[in-house]
């Protein structure tokens, strides 16, 4: 081998990795830049750097109120909101191996939506407190279901996938189910499902914000393990990880935080899925760089589908969760068409 | 060479063997389809003695009974039947000619594809006729279909079942974002429409089955001619090609036969889940892998399994209200999908 | 000895594959499984490697029941390379390597002093310094096999069980990496145990054979006690010419066709 070949690769690996290093700080600038820019964003529109000010009590009365309980929460929570679901999408991922799969597939989102559609329309005199706890129960109960169903010695990538589909499809007839016969709340309902983060407070806020405190941290505590579980069940055993125990407590992770975020923000779709597949795009497929970059992408995703929704035809709200589907559906679409 | 020799005899012994099974299935099943079609007839408000349901079927007169059997339920059960089997039929040419035992056209999106356009015609111009939204549904079915053999030809081998189905499941989630968001900006139409997304074939009509009828019968024929051609593309691309088959037009032929049969079914009955995948698999344990036998009896057993999925859906649910026979077919159809999820022997 | 089996029967599910399987690891030594396909010989590495537990008997690492020790533990004293390894995309060989520090290290502390002294041995061992650097998928097939091997080392253990090292590798990267681990048997003392699908491969690299056949151990022993007409025939149901080696003197088996015969008529001929 002679001295130029091996410089040269070495050079432009070394230089990718000092790229690397750099996305995590850049993207968290992004989003806090991002932040700011679209926290007076809606039918009351407070430009910056007014909205700042009156963020900080500087302002008019109305200003300030409208800014601290109406747009700082939405812009917290979507911090917290798309940043944990793409990170329970990159732990999804990595424990079905597949670059593919998300929360949504293994049936936790499905099971989520249809618990709190029922909490919803059944009961209509749901609290506000009380839906969160159902969907949280829900995405739970579905996983379990899956998990059960899937596990054959151990529960395989593979079946947990398939599994998780047919768990979520008929998760969803339940949901049309249950609309077809309240057709009242439809509209509120549909509004959940689709995922939004409008008429949100700071009480939710402090809520998410304790599981994902806890979970997050959790979470890139097992970036290694999850690294390891990726070279495959049988090296990951051979360097001394327990596999099927790292996968349940990895999905129960994953599952955790995805219900804390489908809790607060409904079943926003696609974030999971294409936030991770854009991180390991710019940091590779480690999950200590990995695992940051998710959450600062899907923080990213969620602040700008959020400011899209209320910002584009004020007073009406379109919800984020069409505008990330509008976003992720394309980009899925595009990951295909190159044959992923 | 030397393993065609090998392989050979064995494989024509098991269709040979599979194929004295399929007279049995064809009687048994036909008989539990027919049984359940009896009954059928036989449920609603009204009691209908059997031989009123006889006649109501062949040559109604003018007697109340005999109108209830041959306007409101025999249609109803002719329906199902039909959609059932034409579900069926492009499940089993799906999973033919995308070699995947999961590529049937609801998991691939081609239902949802039907369904987006279906629901865009009822919501934006709510003036077009029966006939113009069936067309859109075939167009709908036929942008997704177009879509997924896009991405399944792609990459050597094509695509892993699991790749597969992550993918089609993708897809329909995206295509059913996209009918969520024109709800909500419709919601006054968002009920109906949700019960068309369930499936069912509830509010049957002769119309209905007037307007479909030609195309199923097309669909179904050029799926049986298509027979031949799915068996040997199904020792794969390279070897059909080997054995002089034209691998191209047996895919586009196919995809258009599942276009226009999963595009009717869905257009009249909506999106019903899990019968185009589940169905085949039956069929194929039942009689083997030859599609000859195949083809017909996965028509036959789509059929009596929707037909028996209408019954069951009268049976739940307030007896004032309608339940869609498509919770039936998710219901049944859930666990059969975990279960051959189970036998899969599949590595990531 | 630090490793062996006693009375195992292994199984998946309810399928047994292996009954009543004793054997011993010398230590030190080179020692290789063959057997034809499904004889058991990659579930008897699973089992002596903790991946698998027998539903009878027992493994015993360092004269305890394998399964009294934690995964941890067993995988600080014994490495398992398996078949089938899945490769993270866009990572370097050195990465790749630092992986084989996972059973030492904390969930995320950074690399210590030992750990760096581990990996840069082990791609030393491995030939792999230089390449360092290299995005695994860009490498070689003997390159890749080597760059998994040095994971294996960089974990420190003595013993290092290996599931067909070579299969999908031409046959310079098959002796390229059989070279290496007989390299490391030689001057490092590392104690080798991998199942090889090449019975000629098996009887130039290995210093004790242990012969399989429908999950049992038909014999045991030196390359020229195994690599014979008789057990040929038995193990495999072939008849062979068994010829020396000119260079090294082990046994070369080159099979006769024998048109018409099949194993179970074979043992009839005979």
């Amino acid at each position: 081998m002679s001295a130029l070949d091996a410089a040269a690769p070495t050079f432009a690996v070394l230089e990718r990795r000092s790229r690397r290093n750099l996305v995590v700080p850049v993207l968290f600038v992004l989003a806090v830049v991002v932040s700011i820019g679209t926290l007076g964003v809606g039918s009351y529109r407070v430009y910056f750097p007014d909205s700042v000010l009156a963020l900080l009590g500087h302002g008019s009365h109305d200003q300030v109120n409208i800014v601290r309980t109406y747009e700082l929460p939405r812009v917290l929570l979507a911090w917290l909101v798309g940043g944990g679901l793409a990170v329970s999408g990159a732990l999804v991922q990595g424990v079905i191996r597949n670059p593919l799969a998300a929360p949504d597939i293994i049936g936790v989102t499905k099971g989520a939506g249809l618990a709190a559609v029922a909490a919803l329309l059944v009961y209509p005199s749901t609290s506000d407190l009380e839906l969160p706890l159902a969907a949280f129960i829900g995405g739970f109960a579905a996983i379990l279901i899956v998990y059960v169903a899937a596990y054959r010695g151990g529960a395989s990538p593979v079946r947990l996938a398939l599994v998780g589909i047919a768990v979520s499809s008929v998760c969803e007839t339940f949901i049309r189910l249950l609309l077809i016969k309240h057709v009242t709340a439809i509209g509120t309902a549909l509004t959940w499902l689709t995922g939004s983060l409008a008429e949100r407070g700071m009480t939710e806020v402090y809520e998410c914000a304790i599981w994902m405190g806890v979970l997050l941290p959790l979470a890139y505590l097992c970036s290694r393990r999850l690294d390891v579980l990726g070279l495959g069940d049988d090296l990951a055993a051979g360097l001394g990880e327990r596999v099927e125990h790292l996968r349940r407590i990895l999905l129960l992770l994953g599952v955790g935080i995805a219900a804390a975020a489908v809790a607060i923000g409904g079943t926003i779709l696609f974030l999971s899925l294409i936030a991770p597949h854009m991180a390991r795009r710019l940091v590779g497929a480690r999950h200590s760089l990995l695992l940051p970059a998710s959450f600062l992408l899907g923080a990213l995703l969620l602040l700008v589908s959020d400011a899209i929704g209320r910002g584009i035809d004020p007073p009406i709200e379109i919800p984020a969760g069409l505008i990330t589907a509008l976003i992720g559906g394309p980009y899925f679409l595009y990951l295909l068409a190159k044959a992923v | 060479m030397t393993s065609m020799a090998a392989e050979s005899p064995s494989t024509r012994h098991r269709v040979l063997g599979r194929g004295r099974t399929f007279p049995v299935a064809v009687a048994v099943i036909g008989a539990i389809g027919l049984a359940g079609f009896v009954w059928s007839l036989s449920i609603g408000p009204e009691h209908i003695s059997l031989a009123d349901r006889i006649h109501g079927t062949f040559a109604p007169d003018q007697s109340a009974p005999q109108l209830i059997v041959h306007l409101v339920r025999l249609p109803r059960a002719l329906e199902a039947a039909l959609v059932g089997a034409a579900l069926a039929v492009a499940g089993t040419v799906m999973q033919g000619i995308t070699l995947n035992p999961l590529g049937a056209p609801e998991i691939m999106g081609v239902n949802a594809g039907a369904a987006l356009l279906v629901t865009l015609s009822v919501t934006v111009a709510t003036s077009m006729s029966g006939e113009s939204v069936l067309v859109l549904a075939y167009a709908g079915a036929a942008m997704a279909a177009v879509f997924v053999f896009g991405f399944a030809r792609l990459g050597r081998g094509g695509l892993s079942p699991m790749r597969l189905a992550l993918a089609g499941v993708t897809v329909t989630a995206f295509l059913f974002a996209l009918m969520q968001g024109i709800f909500i900006l419709h919601v006054e139409t968002a009920s109906t429409l949700m019960f068309w997304l369930v499936g069912g074939v509830n509010f049957a009509d002769w119309h209905n089955i007037h307007m479909i009828w030609p195309w199923l019968l097309g669909g179904s024929l050029a799926a049986m001619l298509l027979a031949a051609p799915l068996n040997v593309l199904a020792l794969g691309d390279d070897m059909a090609q080997g054995l002089g088959q034209n691998v191209a037009r047996t895919r586009v032929i196919g995809g258009a036969v599942v276009v226009v049969l999963a595009g009717a079914a869905v257009g009249i009955a909506g999106p019903v889940a899990f019968l185009g995948l589940i169905v085949p698999h039956i069929a194929r344990s039942l009689v083997g892998v030859n599609h000859f036998l195949v083809m017909p009896l996965s028509a036959l057993t789509g059929a009596s399994l929707f037909v028996w999925a209408d019954v069951g859906s009268r049976y739940i649910g307030a007896a004032d209200s309608q339940t869609p026979s498509g919770l039936v077919t998710a219901l049944i159809g859930a666990p059969i999908f975990i279960y051959l999820a189970r036998q899969q022997r599949m590595s990531s | 000895m630090r490793l062996s089996g006693n009375g195992l029967t292994l199984s998946y599910e309810s399928v047994t594959v292996a009954t009543d399987l004793t054997l011993e690891i010398p230590d030190g030594k080179v020692t290789v499984l063959i057997g034809p396909n499904g004889c058991g010989k990659s579930t008897t590495l699973r089992a002596l490697s903790r991946l698998l537990r027998p539903k009878g008997g027992s493994v015993i690492l360092d004269g305890k029941d394998i399964h009294s020790y934690s995964s941890k533990e067993v995988a600080r004293r014994l490495a398992l390379l398996p078949q089938v390894l899945l490769t993270p995309e866009a990572i370097s060989v050195r990465e790749l390597v630092a992986y084989g520090r996972h059973p030492q290290r904390r969930s995320i502390a950074a690399l210590r002093d030992e750990d760096r002294e581990a990996i840069e041995w082990a791609l030393a061992a491995t030939g792999m310094t230089e390449l360092g650097e290299r995005p695994v998928d860009q490498l070689s097939g003997g390159q890749r096999q080597r760059a998994w091997i040095a994971l294996v080392l960089a974990q420190g253990t003595d013993l290092i069980l290996l599931d067909e090292p070579t299969t999908f590798l031409d046959v310079a990267y098959q002796l390229e990496v059989l070279e290496l681990l007989r390299e490391l048997n030689a001057s490092q003392g590392k104690t080798i145990v991998m199942v090889l699908h090449d019975i000629n491969m098996a009887a130039e690299y290995g210093h004790q054979l242990l012969a399989m056949r429908e999950g049992k151990i038909v014999a045991t022993g030196s390359p020229h006690e195994i690599v014979t007409r008789e057990l040929m025939r038995e193990v495999f149901g072939i008849e062979s010419h068994i010829l020396r080696h000119p260079d090294t003197e082990n046994p070369l088996c080159v099979p006769v066709p024998v048109p018409g015969v099949t194993p179970a008529t074979a043992a009839a001929l005979a």
